[in-house]
């Protein structure tokens, strides 16, 4: 059985349920907004996941897609009960789910584990440098001396997010004094500006989907204007599975820019990627489904728990 | 120091060389080669570790803050007691599938979604290869090779024993005990490191680093 697990009408898990059920592989969708029908029981036999009148037992799960979304969209669009009982039977069901994926031997796309590195942007940067991709000169800081004298040294410099969450990148404003006052609040990610075209590579198991993106801003989500599929050079395609490998991912959204003078580089891994953007989504949820479907030994792709081992965070010293 | 201590100007970090990272202790900007060991007391940082922050933005803060604290964590040069991993700041401890990876090695049943039954339950701290608690020889001796199996050098650890055989619990960072005689330990271990250390930097290999 493969497991789904997340909200039906969201395009990208969606998707990929689509496809599945074209190739007719035993399908499980557990429906987020049913949360409250869902239940967990450890049994002898195993442990049992209800969902009303559906039953299976997560031992014959082959794989699994999680696709979850986070409490509080949940809560707002008012498909929970706001009661605490309720909060706690949802908070509980999903903790149980997340630890049996940590330990399941399904294929889990992506295992919880590595996908956390998500969180730790400057991680996968270095895992990336470690792979031959260039990467922007970065800084984290809550002071302004340090960031005047890093945009100084870089000119254009961008502030994103170093810990996954879902904010624009932009260009910093050194003239911005509201927010300069407000830096030291936290450290906070700043990046040299890298110019050149947007590239976002899909890699599923060992196959690279690949889309030029023209944008008016900076983070191309914002004033995306074109997008044309491209083929990759064959050594960035070959960076591009190395740098999935080794944050010990089997599915990944990578963030390029190909520079004028032919440079690649990196700036992020998304181990959860709305491909429903792009317009090779058709292609990247039926790679996504046959990998589902595969055995869960033939990807070569197993996930460690030690992945920093792998990262070089001595460089420079 | 505590979450908080990261909303006072003067941390700088560079994720690619760490020459140059500045750190806050008190008041003041330090350098790092002033630090003799690092220990992680927690598995991230809560919106809720942060009044002082705006209402709207601690989660966001707290993101960020976790972000950086592994960034800078996994880079700092000295001993770090359970560097981060990617699901916690306070190593392998803090994480689920590493404990059911140990107890899978040793042969160990994972009990950890059942209650812990009123008897014959072991609770323990392992700090390297020191146990604290009131336990027997045998629960402590296979506390310490899950702990060592789990690549952690603390761990806080729940074990039963019906009689016919061990079976895990509980499994959490060493700081979720509190148990009194495994702060000397976590001393002594920082300290023993911190020499290892600086006798590797006077060393002629280590000096040609």
């Amino acid at each position: 059985v493969i497991l789904l697990w997340g909200l039906p009408q969201e395009e990208t898990l969606s998707s990929v349920y689509n496809a599945l059920l074209t190739r007719t592989a035993e399908t499980f969708f557990l429906d987020q907004r049913r949360a409250l029908a869902t239940r967990l029981r450890h049994t002898d036999e195993g442990v049992v996941l209800t969902l009303g009148s559906q039953q299976i037992s997560l031992g014959d799960v082959t794989s699994v897609y999680p696709r979850p979304y986070p409490v509080p969209a949940l809560t707002h669009r008012g498909s929970r009960s706001s009661h605490p009982a309720a909060e706690r039977h949802v908070a509980r069901l999903e903790a149980e789910l997340w630890r049996w994926m940590t330990a399941t031997r399904a294929r889990v796309i992506n295992h919880p584990t590595p996908a956390a590195t998500n969180c730790t942007k400057p991680l996968q940067t270095q895992a990336a440098a470690a792979c031959g991709f260039a990467v922007p000169t970065s800084l984290i800081t809550n002071d302004v001396g340090a960031l005047r004298a890093f945009a100084r040294q870089h000119g254009v410099v961008v502030v994103k997010s170093a810990g996954g969450s879902r904010v624009f990148t932009q260009a910093l404003d050194l003239t911005d004094a509201e927010r300069l006052e407000r830096l030291s609040t936290s450290p906070t990610y700043f990046q040299q500006y890298v110019a050149g075209r947007n590239v976002r590579v899909h890699v599923v198991g060992g196959l690279l989907f690949a889309v030029e993106v023209d944008a008016t801003e900076i983070d191309y989500r914002k004033g995306t204007t074109e997008m044309r599929r491209i083929r990759l050079p064959a050594p960035v395609g070959s960076r591009c599975l190395q740098v999935t490998r080794q944050l010990g991912l089997v599915v990944a959204g990578l963030d390029l820019i190909h520079t004028g003078d032919e440079e690649w580089y990196f700036l992020e891994a998304n181990p959860a990627p709305a491909f429903a953007f792009y317009p090779d989504r058709n292609d990247v949820a039926a790679a996504i489904a046959d990998l589902l479907i595969s055995p869960p030994n033939s990807c070569c792709l197993v996930p460690r728990s030690d992945w920093r081992t792998e990262v070089d965070t001595t460089r420079g010293l | 120091m505590d979450p908080s201590d990261l909303s006072r100007p003067g941390w700088v970090h560079y994720p690619e060389m760490s020459e140059g990272d500045r750190m806050v202790l008190g008041q003041d900007g330090t350098a790092l080669s002033r630090l003799d060991g690092v220990v992680p007391a927690l598995d991230a940082v809560h919106p809720f570790d942060l009044p002082h922050v705006r209402s709207e933005d601690r989660s966001f803060v707290a993101s960020e803050m976790t972000a950086f604290l592994r960034s800078w964590l996994l880079s700092v040069d000295c001993p770090v007691l359970d560097r981060p991993i990617a699901e916690s700041l306070s190593g392998p401890a803090g994480c689920t599938s590493t404990w059911s990876q140990a107890s899978r090695a040793l042969g160990v049943p994972d009990r950890r979604h059942a209650p812990i039954p009123r008897f014959r339950s072991h609770r323990m701290t392992v700090i390297g290869d020191h146990v604290f608690g009131r336990v027997t020889e045998a629960a402590a001796s296979l506390a310490i090779a899950m702990t060592r199996e789990a690549g952690a050098v603390g761990a806080h650890l729940t074990i039963g024993d019906d009689g016919e055989g061990a079976e895990l619990y509980a499994a959490e960072p060493w700081w979720c005990s509190g148990h009194p005689g495994a702060l000397g330990a976590l001393l002594s271990w920082i300290s023993q490191m911190a020499r290892a250390r600086r006798r590797d930097q006077l060393s002629p290999a280590g000096s040609r680093r």
